[in-house]
């Protein structure tokens, strides 16, 4: 039983601290490429004929 | 806690910013696909952004603190498995592919191509239903947050929110989808640095290993508390608990005895910890209790039949939840879309660890000072303790990262409910289609529309239960219903009208029996529904009913209606 619990403490700390580490990396690369993409996304919008859009 | 004047600029230069970037973003708005789906120009990390910020909301960060409060580490359980099903349905396509290729603007709307104008209709009002239902309690949530972070009167807590709702229905209404991804960009940067800073101070204010162990002595003191109220000591005595009011033998309680006084003291860097001296099982004070801390299946867990469910319902909200699709929808293409759920996935797990970490560090916090105070719980724990380990000038980053929060979700939800209300419940039945700018004008009405509907009933509502378990089930009124319509409609060439109809149907009967049953009897009544029991029902009846319905229709039906290929 002890053993089922140490496993346990390990997976939730894993998960507790990859999380932490994971947002963090996030933080400078979704920023950055996403930063980007938003330019490039006004870019082809404002390239769009003005003609309206029909569904 | 006062907020200081740097505290101040942080919280202004971050909502003029989010505003001004919103309300620019109007001019690229040229009809209502710009408006409901961002022109499909959505590109992969831009997606990521959004979908995370759109899906962690302040009342996310409350519910899942709450059972961090209530179970410990063990309360993340349910981003764990919503990471998994976003990961596989990411790898695989399942449903979003097709649904992408269909080149709809909502799920109702696929529907209608499988089983006709009525099950569209139909399918968007449960949806309505049941996401309007599931938001309205979004704003006063919030706001509680916030007046227990800040320290703020109770009294300005509707003001400050109609205040907020204000400013997010300006962009959202002016630039539609196109708004609310970059402004969910810059909340996502916000509110991940502020989720960041948070968790790295309650890890440094509880180490990690010090949590973990004095949450399992509060689960036995919990067990210990139960078996108490049942009654003189039992007589299997293999299942008893170390008792509360005896010393405990080291060797029956080898992790209260590895903590040894001295370590207690030496790891003690702030308040939320229990005193030193983990020789006995301290009793818990009244109205505070833990669930198992690591291990939802094991004794005093969260229980098979709650994994069960909450498993189904991952799976349901990454297929079908309308806010989470309409990043689908709004993707360049479905390999897009594919790649921003494969890049989310992980997030998911952190939008329950990283709250629930800091629930588990209030509950010892509490567990500390002898109890709760009066008019906190186990939602308003968490803030409240927040407000007490945050040093200033941190407190200004948090109250923004929680106004990101709060706005990117309101944006998304108020954008995603008003687009179905045009979509799938107006513009069918009108006679004659109305120009481009009058489509437009309904559906930015519609946007302020639901804001109002939120601000009066939103922040009077009394939230009954634990507000996760709320969420759950007023969601389920549709997912269940809505993946069950979905899956027949894209996998089975045998599904028809009949069925899906008896789908929505029996998929809302669950949900809707808990909300009055529960209502209608007092707490310790044996009538009472549990929430997993309502969830689980709710998609096997709602299976069951598009399975027998179907056959039955087949009877009836003079035409099968083609089925739609993914």
């Amino acid at each position: 039983m002890e053993k089922w619990e140490k496993i346990a403490e390990g997976f939730w700390a894993v998960m507790v601290f990859a999380s932490i580490a994971w947002y963090f990396f996030l933080l400078f690369y979704v920023g950055i490429r996403g930063g980007r993409e938003i330019l490039r996304m006004g870019h082809r919008q404002g390239e769009k004929p003005d003609a309206p859009a029909t569904h | 806690m006062t907020l200081t004047p740097l505290d101040w600029t942080i919280i202004g230069v971050y909502l003029i910013g989010c505003v001004a970037a919103g309300v620019w973003m109007k001019r690229y708005v040229r009809g209502v696909e710009d408006f409901a789906i961002a022109g499909r120009e959505m590109d992969v990390y831009l997606g990521v952004a959004s979908l995370a910020a759109t899906e962690v909301g302040v009342v996310t960060i409350m519910y899942t603190a709450e059972m961090g409060f209530t179970n410990g580490p063990a309360g993340a359980t349910y981003g764990v498995l919503s990471a998994l099903a976003m990961f596989v349905v990411g790898l695989t396509g399942f449903v979003i592919v097709p649904m992408r290729n269909a080149g709809v603007m909502t799920i109702p709307e696929l529907l209608e191509k499988r089983f006709g104008l009525g099950v569209r209709w139909l399918a968007g009002l449960v949806i309505i239903l049941g996401g309007v239902l599931n938001m309205g309690i979004f704003l006063r949530l919030g706001g509680e947050f916030l007046v227990h972070l800040v320290g703020l009167p109770q009294a300005y807590l509707e003001w400050t929110m109609t205040a907020l709702l204000a400013l997010v229905l300006i962009y959202t209404v002016l630039g539609g989808m196109l708004s609310v991804l970059v402004t969910d960009y810059l909340q996502f940067l916000v509110m991940g640095l502020g989720i960041v800073i948070t968790s790295v101070l309650v890890l440094w204010n509880t180490p990690w290993p010090v949590l973990t162990q004095q949450l399992t002595l509060a689960h036995q003191a919990t067990l210990a508390a139960q078996e108490k109220e049942k009654g003189p000591p039992g007589t299997d005595s293999s299942s008893k608990p170390p008792s509360a009011s005896r010393p405990t033998d080291p060797r029956e309680q080898p992790q209260a005895a590895s903590l040894g006084s001295s370590e207690v003291a030496d790891s003690h860097r702030g308040k939320a910890l229990r005193p030193a001296g983990a020789d006995s099982v301290p009793p818990l004070p009244k109205g505070m209790k833990m669930g198992n801390p690591l291990n939802p299946l094991g004794r005093g867990g969260l229980g098979w039949m709650w994994v069960l469910w909450q498993a189904m319902t991952a799976l349901a909200v990454v297929t079908t939840w309308q806010t989470t699709i309409a990043r689908v929808l709004a993707a360049r293409d479905s390999r897009t879309a594919k790649r921003v759920y494969r890049r989310t996935a992980f997030y998911f797990v952190g939008r329950f660890a990283l709250p629930g970490l800091w629930g588990a560090a209030a509950f010892l916090y509490f567990w500390n000072q002898g109890g709760l105070p009066e008019g906190i719980d186990s939602l308003r724990a968490m803030p409240r303790f927040l407000g007490t380990l945050l040093p200033v000038g941190f407190l200004g980053l948090m109250v923004a990262a929680m106004l990101a929060a709060e706005m990117s979700t309101d944006s998304g939800y108020l954008l995603t409910w008003a687009t179905v209300i045009y979509n799938d419940l107006l513009m069918p039945v009108l006679r004659r289609k109305p120009s481009e700018k009058v489509r437009l004008l309904i559906i930015r009405s519609l946007v302020v529309l639901i804001g109002l509907f939120l601000v009066f009933y939103g922040l009077w509502y009394q939230l009954p239960g634990k507000a996760w378990d709320y969420l759950a089930v007023t969601g389920n009124i549709y997912l269940a219903s809505l993946f069950t319509l979905l899956v027949g409609a894209l996998y089975w060439p045998s599904a028809n009208r009949i069925g899906a109809i008896a789908a929505i149907i029996l998929g809302a009967v669950g949900p809707i029996s808990f909300l009055i049953i529960n209502a209608m009897t007092p707490e310790d009544s044996p009538w009472r529904i549990q929430p997993e029991m309502a969830g689980l029902a709710a998609f096997g009846c709602s299976f069951a009913g598009m399975i027998f319905g179907s056959l039955i229709g087949r009877a009836f039906l003079p035409h099968p209606t083609a089925p739609t290929r993914p």
